[in-house]
């Protein structure tokens, strides 16, 4: 136990917290933007798994892990697309279309990982490269901080930097502001003159650009190479942390650190007495927690403004 | 006149309904198509074996049939879900819980033949019903999206599971994690030899006409359809929507709890899931070809089966990968449930019906 | 008006394919019943001498640098050194797929031999090899029950895992300089803890203060998962860390090569495996636990070539049949170190040293194994 206690509290535990939470706040942020615009993005978890297996192809073929990255993101650009086409333009359900994102990217992927490499499992064959790991100056140096905040890879620094630039977009910008209005009463923004369809393709886009980032941090940062399966729900995760994260990029920032830290927390206690399936259990039970706790105090919220919905 | 009118153009819109989905598959199946022809070496023999490979053989109908029992027990559980507009996911869980509780019964409790397998597919009900009910709980009571608690449920839900089986049911003789094999009196016992065709398809057959006459015939499935359709409606009707919500999942956990049951006792010696097993994402692609309706479920599901299977046989026989079949299904799924989707084209039919009949009636 | 036409010509493109394809089959069915009766005909023995033709059944998938690769590795020696036509088919983790794909194999009228794999597969290989008395059948890392004179066609191998994880134990606890070692695993079953409970063993006989991390990663596929696991182990002091974990195991070994920590390999010799393609992990191997599926049943496809190989039998394959052992050592593992693993090599070929097996453990004497060796 006193192990177990002194490894919470180490600098390297921290530092896996961030490690953790890079690609669940990613794609956090991806739902937060769609989510404001009134439109549920569940296919989060098929543009990561699709971006991850795009980002280690391009950057083979390339030779470039930069070029590698901007595959992924032109991946996850397309299948925003797709997304935004059918749900608006075919008018599907677009949890439907999400959920068909998903099945499609669990099998699509290895359909083509099979067609490139040969093998079902794991792209060690292609020679992808990564995305650098950056040491901050003059904060590395500092003791104890040092060691938690620099020295992450490259896309981590984007993701906490997203967060900033996410806020700014949607409370600094018209265009922000045209997402808050879409995402509060559509139609009232189609009277004053607002195109809905354009901005839902907007948030598409910009949701699948975020979710094709924290994808690519997976098989480029996280990992080095891509393998079948490889994001394993964090998709689904970051619908939860941005449910919990009351709909603010900073809101959402802090629920995604706590799902990493529950995460590197059910990683280091299976060194203990506990069945490994409790502590498995742990970032789940807690996201369905976190959600009665939001739905609840939301629900307080709107009786006092007296909207019933 | 207008009579005539109005029942006409619904006939154009039903018949417009096949077509639609016909166009949809027929896309579907084109661009599986062009994908073989580009990755394979030779791309008609691994054509040939896809579309012609689950007719060959009996035995490998029997596969079509049996990977059918579970599909439609998947489609129907989200049938009555999706009548509800309830996206609850945790169908899928309940399938895993299902297969859980059945394995249960079957290694702890000694039975007589027949009422064994019959209690254990009832625990299995059990099991689904518990899981399904708690995200259709949370949302009535607390607005708590069920989207999100379903899918998180799903997790625990296999957590859960593998500690009972690791815990409780595991046999340690065996290599790999597994329950003690069940005994003959739990099993659903093979109908077509030489395949895995079992019992469980009269089980199936059974559960989609009940619940076509659930859905259709009684007032608890009428309740289900109007709140689906428009829930202020179903409130100023009277309809209680809070315990029609309810209703809807306790039904639809039942049936996937049912179908985890049953595929375990036909399909399985041992309870062996480490995995959810997928069948409740499946019933959501079965539920909208099936335009949520039970009726058309088993269609559904042969479908699915059928192109799951000749991908599985072109796998074993030529160089192309089964998963094929999932762009297969992303894209019928979008195309089907895409509302507007040959929209245009039905408004052009609809136009030059009425543009005839306004000329026969001059 | 447009689409109409445009549908048509979709509509009559998948026609002509259909039809083509239902013509093309039914050529190629008449032919294969022909030649099944054909093959049926011959006897055992005058097809003795012939190059046989081996499907490879695997219920994994290819990659994991470890356990199914080295069954497919298998296959490319039985094609270069006994001019044998191999198919490896990927069955997958979805055990609803493994009996018609097997059933498919024995019906399949060019396939002499077929071998599949796993405990998993030894009660459905039961089933059906009674079902095809005429198809011979391997099964490797397994054995089916012989019992009543069943499955006279069916030769199993064995291999004694536990022997070889004895001995990367020793190598483990004795290049540790922190006297933690760690183990991941990719899900808690037997065969894994069988490798657990020969690791723990023999770690404990090199060094009886020896300390050892036990993870699960909980699947086989999550490589990101395993390299948390991995980097948690080595951040509570672990400087040595064994994998057993297949398509998962590839993040222990990314996690030890980041943090500049030793990983010992599973099943196939993982330095060699990563030795061109990322020269950084291959150097981060400290040696690999091999469970050489490949030359087990190369061997047993030369035997049923030349007429000899038993069928009907099982046999265990171990250190002493040079099936498992440890594969080559890194730079970094000293002369002593490698001498005194020989030394354990030779006891356990001796027979002086028994070592303790998973096989009819319950979960809570695994756990007092486990707990014996905890920090």
């Amino acid at each position: 136990m006193n192990t177990v206690m002194a490894t919470i509290f180490s600098a390297s535990f921290l530092f896996s917290v961030i490690r953790l939470t890079t690609p669940i706040l990613l794609a956090a942020l991806a739902a937060l933007i769609t989510d404001r615009a009134g439109v549920m993005n569940i296919g989060l978890e098929g543009i990561m798994l699709c971006s991850a297996l795009a980002g280690v192809v391009g950057s083979a073929a390339f030779h470039s892990a930069f070029l590698g990255l901007v595959f992924a993101m032109v991946t996850g650009v397309v299948l925003g697309l797709v997304m935004a086409y059918s749900a608006l333009n075919l008018k599907a359900d677009i949890i439907l279309v999400g959920i068909a994102i998903n099945l499609m990217a669990s099998g699509g992927t290895i359909f083509i990982l099979y067609s490139i490499c040969g093998d079902k499992g794991n792209s060690t064959s292609l020679k992808s490269l990564t995305m650098p790991s950056v040491n901050i100056p003059l904060i590395q140096n500092i003791p104890v901080l040092g060691n938690i905040i620099s020295g992450h890879n490259l896309l981590t620094y984007i993701a906490f930097l997203s967060v900033f630039l996410i806020w700014l977009l949607l409370y600094k910008t018209p265009l922000g502001l045209r997402i808050r209005v879409v995402g509060e009463n559509p139609n009232a923004a189609e009277s004053v003159g607002i195109n809905v369809r354009k901005i839902q393709y907007t948030v598409l886009v910009i949701s699948g650009i975020l979710a094709s980032i924290g994808g690519a941090y997976m098989s480029m940062g996280y990992m080095d190479k891509f393998s079948r399966d490889m994001v394993a729900g964090r998709g689904f995760i970051a619908l939860a942390a941005e449910a919990l994260g009351t709909g603010t990029p900073v809101g959402i920032m802090g629920s995604s650190l706590i799902f990493g830290a529950a995460d590197a927390l059910a990683t280091n206690l299976q060194v203990l007495d506990i069945p490994v399936q409790f502590v498995q259990m742990i970032p789940y039970a807690l996201t369905i927690v976190g959600l009665i706790v939001y739905s609840i105090s939301r629900n307080k919220k709107e009786k006092k403004i007296g909207i019933s919905k | 006149m207008k009579n005539k009118q109005s029942y006409s153009s619904k006939t154009i819109e039903n018949r417009f309904e096949i077509f639609r989905v016909i166009v949809a598959i027929g896309i579907s199946l084109l661009v599986a198509l062009l994908l073989i022809m580009f990755v394979s070496k030779q791309p008609l023999n691994a054509l040939k074996w896809f579309l012609a490979g689950p007719i060959l053989t009996m035995r490998n109908f029997g596969n079509v049939l049996e990977l059918c029992i579970p599909l439609t027990f998947g489609g129907l559980s989200m049938a009555v879900m999706l009548q509800c507009s309830q996206f609850n996911m945790a169908a899928e869980g309940s399938f895993f819980l299902g297969g859980l509780g059945a394995a249960i019964i079957a290694v702890g409790v000694k039975m007589p033949s027949g009422i064994h397998a019959i209690v254990a597919i009832l625990a299995g009900a059990l099991f689904g019903v518990v899981l399904c009910i708690i995200p259709a709980i949370l949302k009535v009571k607390w607005k708590a999206n069920e989207v999100v608690s379903s899918l998180m449920l799903n997790y625990i839900a296999l957590f859960f599971g593998s500690y009972i089986l690791q815990y409780m049911l595991m046999d340690p003789d065996a290599g790999y994690i597994a329950s003690h094999t069940f005994p003959n009196s739990a099993r659903l016992a093979v109908i077509i030899p030489r395949t895995g065709v079992h019992m469980g398809i009269f089980i199936a057959i059974i559960m989609v006409i009940l619940t076509y006459l659930f859905l259709y015939r009684t007032k608890w499935g009428y309740a289900i359809r109007i709140t689906g359709q428009n829930e202020n409606f179903a409130k100023y009707s009277g309809i209680g929507v809070g315990s029609t919500i309810i209703l809807s999942q306790v039904v639809g956990g039942a049936l996937a709890g049912m179908g985890g049951a049953t595929q375990v006792l036909g399909m399985y010696t041992r309870f062996s899931w480490v995995s959810l097993p997928g069948y409740g994402f499946d019933g959501i692609i079965i539920s909208i070809l099936a335009k949520n309706n039970p009726k058309f479920v088993p269609l559904a599901a042969f479908f699915l089966a059928y192109l799951r299977v000749g991908a599985d046989i072109m796998s074993r026989r030529s160089d192309v990968a089964p998963e094929v079949v999932s762009i297969i299904q992303a894209i019928i799924v979008v195309l089907i449930a895409g509302k507007m989707f040959l929209d245009t084209y039905k408004h052009k039919m609809i136009v030059k019906n009425s543009q005839r009949q306004v000329k026969e009636e001059a | 008006m447009k689409f109409g036409k445009r549908l048509l010509s979709a509509i009559l493109v998948l026609a002509m394919s259909l039809t083509f394809v239902l013509t093309g089959c039914s050529s190629e069915e008449s032919q294969g019943s022909a030649a099944a009766s054909g093959s049926t005909a011959q006897s055992g023995t005058e097809k003795a001498g012939k190059k046989l033709n081996v499907a490879i059944l695997l219920n994994g998938t290819l990659g994991d640098k470890a356990f199914f690769d080295s069954a497919a590795n298998g296959a490319k020696m039985m094609e270069s050194e006994l001019g044998c036509t191999t198919k490896v088919i990927e069955m997958t983790a979805d055990e609803t797929k493994w009996l018609p794909a097997l059933t498919d194999a024995s019906e399949n009228p060019d396939y002499d031999i077929i071998i599949v794999g796993t405990w998993q597969m030894a009660e459905k290989l039961a089933q059906i090899a009674a079902q095809y008395p005429d198809k011979k059948y391997i099964i490797f890392d397994s054995s089916v029950d012989y019992k009543d004179g069943k499955c006279k066609n069916v030769y199993s191998i064995e291999y004694k895992q536990n022997e070889c994880s004895y001995l990367a134990g020793v190598a483990g606890a004795l290049s540790t300089k922190t006297g933690k070692i760690g183990f991941v695993g990719g899900m808690e079953n037997t065969v894994i803890n069988d490798f657990l409970v020969g690791y723990i063993q023999g770690a404990k006989a090199a060094n009886p203060n020896i300390k050892v991390l036990t993870s699960y990663v909980g699947n086989f596929t999550d490589t990101a998962h395993a390299k948390e696991l991995t980097l948690a182990q080595i951040n509570q002091g672990a400087d040595v860390v064994f994998q057993a974990a297949s398509n998962a195991g590839l993040g222990v070994i990314d996690g030890c090569t980041a943090k500049g920590k030793f990983v010992i390999g599973v099943d196939s010799d993982q330095a060699l495996a990563f030795q061109s393609s990322d020269p950084a992990k291959a150097n981060a191997v400290l040696t690999s636990a091999l469970k050489r599926v490949d030359i087990s049943i190369t061997k047993a496809v030369k035997e049923a070539q030349a007429g000899t190989l038993k069928f009907g039998e099982a046999e265990t394959l171990g250190l002493a049949d040079n099936c498992v052992g440890l594969g080559t050592y890194n730079k970094g593992v000293s002369k002593d170190v490698q001498d005194k693993v020989t030394e354990f090599a030779e006891k356990i070929k001796s027979g002086s040293i028994k070592v303790d097996t998973a096989f009819g453990k319950s979960t809570s004497e695994i756990e007092a194994v486990k707990k014996s060796v905890r920090p």
